[in-house]
């Protein structure tokens, strides 16, 4: 594992402010009983490593405790957990998706005799904790100025944007990113909740235009010109510039190359593009695509 | 020559593999999955069936192919004497071809650049043919008196001779060679084997080579694409032997083939020779090997460097060449001066400088260097930077850069423009066939069996529509046909009473000195005054003529635009009808967009004025015949019947049966009418009618097709409702990765469409 200095780590959660929320819903997500043992999933190399390092600051110890696989890790892990989910969890998404696989762990651990009641107790309380935090996100998306808050993000994110926020990505990334951003900000909040399809419609719409005409301003180009993709897809030389490739190939890991090619692409920086992926695109094609793989074509929780 | 930079077109290429290569996988997955695809059925026309489907996905295959394996053949034709080999050399950039006074090219060579290979390597798979030929000669020399005959004819041929001791010591000719070297004697002694064939009169095995997958092949990096860096797919050369050397009665049809299908053919001459004899005999047989070439032929004036040029520039070369020295047989623009000679050195040395960073002891190297830094050229040799600037100077200098950045690339773009044109254009016609198909199955499961069935019979009632509405266009079509032969009837009746009437009048007045006598004869006892009498009588006839044949054709294009305008309303019924079932289908989100396709019958009326050019060409006191002539029988009579009544009278009389005369004239006429009848009905009636039928056919075709596909919708209905759903889901999944692609596709098809590669 190479050995990431926090300043690096820093410039990847300004850029992509919306990592340790993902962080923490893979720690979450990583938490497994099964059969008296706990599995805690292969995250633990690569950038992930790097993340939880950068939150403990004492790798060391904490890396045992991510690995081990003790029974007491599970505790020790929900331990962990619950100060993440409070210090480093900002987005309802991240709380609504810990939130789930909590009970999913409730359920498991009920069908399995042999956890201590401290862990049982521990689960419920987290679980507690966090249904809590997702009802009160339940009011406030109902709440009338929420909708001045999703237009708040889509003016943030893409003004971030406009000021070059992104210089050190490539340019698919940017969209990219940009469009996780709202996804993990009121924008994706809005388009989860049970609000009227039209509003969601035309805040998409809203969403899709202002990333075209961001992409054809970036790519000095009409947003209807075709160009080669590999333009899109290419990495600005900078000094910057790898740590976010490393960040955004965490951020993209679980893209398929045949539902997500868009995103397969820009964040895997594949030698060979998939076959669904396009050779030319235009900056609306890719604005499109992206977007719609991120918030049209991924499972809601 | 096309806009678009060359550059461009490599993400079209890729961009048409992808969508060829995702059209056969998803095709493919249509096969695979679960009651996507039926069986055949006869009698039944389905869109997409395990007999059809199969062949649609071989047709994008081989469109895969075809774009895959296109390469850039550069066909180079010439002599030894005109530097066809140095000019090869030069192109590579290392001596592959040996390069000597006599006649070099054995059998065509194909020599291919690979990017990375450094050492050249010559495969010749079909080695057998020589090795057998090589004992046959073996055999031959063990004849004594034929050994010394040869070896004393051929003691001052070094080469000969060491061909021979090889024939003798047994041994054979490789698959493989590796090294210039070695490919280079290859070669001498193969060229030396067809001249020691014809020698003791034992036939080379030519018929053995006239495939071009039998042809040597030379595999090398070219010095000059290296350095570019860029990717022109496969580029290969094709040495091609002259057409008057030995053997090339068996490789005259995979040459000229060869010729065709190359991107661009070079034919190399010698500047210094231009003029001469020699130079005619080359260009002669240049011109032979490429009268087929057309336009993307070029020519190279070799050995036009600096010494020669004398400060003319570029254009004024061409022009001079092309005009002067060719006799304006080539375009200017398509005439090359190169020195072969300095572009062979420049590469050589641009080479050798990327392979070792230095320049070799060796005699060429001299050559270099007194041409890049004059006479103290050997001073320079180790200053590489130099070298290489000056090379690349050269190389330009040379002319060959511009011949392949102004002429070569672009000539190949376009050549590959037509392929992915071809590419896409099926793509996405299966692609649109299949996305239809797709979502009709997938919106046949939503909607209930009365549903189906109702735009079942949606259907069935349209196509009756269409096939009454057929009738009503074939009886229209008809009934023209009987008009314009009525119409020919009455007209050929007044034609022929006008043109009695006419004559008649002419002749009971005297009116050219002649009157008709009481057995319709006219007579003289002058020649001269019956043959004036006729030739006035035949302007006035052919006048006649003209004038009726003319009232026929304003009759004809009156029935014809009448015809075609009823026709077109007819077609706007029909179109009407097809549009209601479209809409109809839409707004129940079914997706057909079945077409009326645009007549392509040209409306051109034939022309009447075949009499009056017979006529006009004809010398009024020859007659002679010609097969198609209008008045022909007219003149053939008067030639037979006119002449000397009776010898034994003291004066001639000549005579001209009148009769008779009238007589071809009625024929005639009625002849020139039928022909005109004949060519309107195939010029217009008869392309309309098949071109009616074709629109007819398709059209019936594509409502059947529907009417099957949501047949096929009923018997999913039947299945089983997890069968169903497992369905749908198979059908939701093929169906996005068409409705993904299809703005992919229509992106290039509209971007190949601005581009309107040259065909």
């Amino acid at each position: 594992m190479s050995h990431v200095s926090q300043p690096d780590i820093d410039i990847s959660k300004e850029t992509l402010p919306f990592l340790m929320d993902k962080f923490v819903v893979d720690f979450a997500n990583g938490i497994h009983v099964t059969n008296d043992h706990i599995r805690v999933q292969k995250k633990c190399t690569g950038f992930f490593s790097r993340l939880a390092d950068s939150v403990t600051g004492t790798s060391a110890i904490r890396q045992a405790d991510i690995n081990g696989n003790l029974a007491n890790g599970v505790e020790s892990s929900l331990k962990w957990l619950g100060e993440l989910s409070e210090s480093s969890a900002q987005s309802n998404y991240a709380i609504t998706c810990i939130n789930n696989h909590l009970n999913t762990l409730k359920h498991d651990v009920a069908r399995v005799a042999h956890y201590s009641a401290d862990t049982r107790q521990l689960l419920n309380v987290l679980s507690k904790k966090m249904t809590e935090r997702c009802d009160s996100l339940e009011h406030e998306v109902a709440r009338i100025d929420f909708v001045q808050r999703v237009q708040l993000n889509l003016e943030h994110v893409f003004s971030k944007w406009g000021a070059g926020k992104y210089q050190h990505l490539s340019l698919a990334n940017r969209c990219y990113a940009a469009v996780e951003e709202l996804y993990w900000g009121a924008f994706g909040d809005f388009y989860r909740s049970n609000a009227c399809l039209s509003n969601k419609q035309s805040f998409l719409e809203i969403a899709k235009n202002k990333a075209v005409e961001q992409l054809s301003k970036d790519a000095n180009a009409a947003c209807m010109t075709r160009i080669e993709t590999q333009y899109w897809l290419a990495v600005p030389n900078s000094p910057n510039a790898a740590i976010l490739v490393d960040a955004l190939a965490y951020m993209g890991g679980e893209a398929s190359d045949e539902i997500q090619p868009f995103i397969y692409s820009a964040t895997q920086q594949p030698k060979l593009l998939p076959l669904r992926m396009p050779r030319l695109c235009s900056a609306e094609r890719l604005g499109s695509a992206i977007l719609n793989e991120i918030i049209g074509g991924r499972v809601h929780v | 020559m096309i806009a678009m930079h060359k550059n461009n077109i490599e993400p079209w290429r890729a961009e048409a593999q992808r969508l060829l290569r995702l059209t056969i996988e998803v095709l493919e997955n249509m096969m695979s999955a679960k009651g996507i695809i039926a069986d055949a059925q006869p009698g039944s026309l389905r869109t997409f069936d395990r007999s059809s489907t199969p062949k649609y996905i071989e047709v994008l295959r081989g469109e895969l192919v075809k774009l895959e394996n296109m390469e850039l053949v550069l066909a180079v034709v010439g002599t030894m004497k005109a530097g066809k080999s140095t000019t090869i050399n030069a192109i590579v950039g290392t001596e592959v071809l040996p390069n000597r006074n006599s006649p070099m090219t054995a059998l065509p060579t194909l020599i291919r650049h690979k990017p990375k290979q450094i050492t050249p390597t010559l495969k010749l798979k079909n080695n057998q043919p020589i090795n057998n030929l090589f004992k046959v000669i073996s055999t031959c020399l063990e004849n004594k008196l034929v050994n010394e005959c040869i070896s004393t004819e051929s003691n001052a041929d070094k080469d000969m001779m060491s061909l021979i001791n090889n024939i003798k010591s047994n041994s054979i000719f490789k698959q493989d060679y590796q090294g210039a070297g070695d490919i280079f004697s290859c070669l001498k002694e193969l060229s030396d084997l067809v001249r020691l064939s014809k020698k003791l009169g034992i036939d080379f095995p030519f018929s053995e080579y006239s495939n071009i997958n039998q042809i040597p092949v030379i595999t090398v990096e070219f010095a000059h694409l290296r350095e570019a860096g860029k990717t022109y797919g496969q580029f290969t050369l094709l040495d091609t032997p002259g057409p008057n050397e030995a053997g090339q009665e068996y490789l005259r049809d995979m040459l000229n083939e060869q010729l065709q299908k190359s991107s661009a053919v070079l034919a190399v001459i010698d500047y210094e020779q231009m003029g001469s004899e020699a130079d005619e005999e080359v260009r002669k047989q240049i011109r032979l090997r490429t009268k087929d070439c057309g336009e993307h032929l070029f020519t190279l004036v070799n050995k036009m460097d600096r010494k020669n040029r004398n400060g003319i520039d570029e254009t004024e070369v061409k022009k001079y060449v092309a005009e002067t020295l060719l006799k304006k047989s080539i375009k200017a623009e398509k005439v090359f001066p190169i020195s072969a000679e300095l572009a062979y050195l420049a590469n050589r040395a641009k080479s050798e400088v990327f392979m070792h960073n230095k320049l070799p002891e060796d005699s060429w190297v001299k050559d270099f260097l007194r041409e890049a830094f004059g006479r103290e050229g050997k001073d320079h040799a180790n200053n590489i930077a130099k070298v290489k600037s000056t090379a690349n100077q050269i190389w330009n200098e040379s002319g060959f850069n511009d011949l392949m950045e102004k002429v070569i690339f672009p000539a190949h773009t376009n050549v590959e423009l037509l392929a992915i044109k071809s590419a896409i254009s099926q793509s996405r016609d299966y692609m649109n066939k299949a996305t239809s198909y797709l979502n009709n199955r997938l919106v046949s499961l939503s909607k209930s069996q009365t549903e189906l069935d109702e735009k079942i019979d949606e259907l069935r009632h349209g196509l009756k529509k269409i096939e009454g509405q057929e009738q009503v266009i074939d009886k229209l079509i008809k009934n023209a046909s009987s008009t314009l032969y009525k119409e020919l009837e009455s007209t050929l009746i007044d034609a022929k009473k006008n043109l009695k009437n006419s004559t008649e009048i002419l002749l009971k007045t005297g009116a050219y000195g002649l009157t008709k006598d009481k057995k319709g004869m006219l007579r003289s006892l002058r020649r001269d005054e019956v043959d004036t009498a006729l030739d006035e009588l035949q302007k006035r006839i052919n006048k006649i003529t003209e004038e009726e044949l003319s009232k026929l054709k304003d009759k004809f294009v009156r029935i014809v635009h009448k015809v075609i305008s009823d026709f077109d309303a007819e077609i706007v019924k029909v179109k009407g009808i097809v549009g209601d079932v479209n809409k109809s289908f839409v707004e129940s989100d079914f997706s057909i967009n079945i077409k009326v396709i645009d007549l392509s019958v040209d409306i051109v009326m034939a022309n009447t004025s075949l009499a009056e050019k017979i006529v006009s060409e004809k010398e009024k006191k020859t007659y002679q015949v010609d097969a198609d002539g209008f008045f022909n029988a007219f003149l053939r009579l008067l030639n037979s019947d006119w002449g000397k009544e009776s010898k034994s009278h003291e004066t001639e009389v000549f005579l001209a049966d009148m009769n008779k005369v009238e007589g071809v004239i009625n024929s005639d006429i009625e002849g020139a009418f039928k022909r005109y009848l004949v060519e309107t009905e195939n010029k217009i009636m008869s392309p309309l009618s098949s071109e009616i039928d074709l629109v007819f056919n398709s059209l019936k075709k594509e409502f059947n097709y529907v009417s099957s596909d949501l047949q096929q919708g009923i018997n999913d209905k039947a299945l089983e409702k997890n069968v169903q759903n497992d369905l749908r889901f198979n059908l939701e999944k093929l169906l996005q990765n068409f409705v993904d692609a299809k703005p992919d596709i229509e992106g290039i098809a509209s971007d190949l469409d601005k581009t309107g590669a040259i065909v």
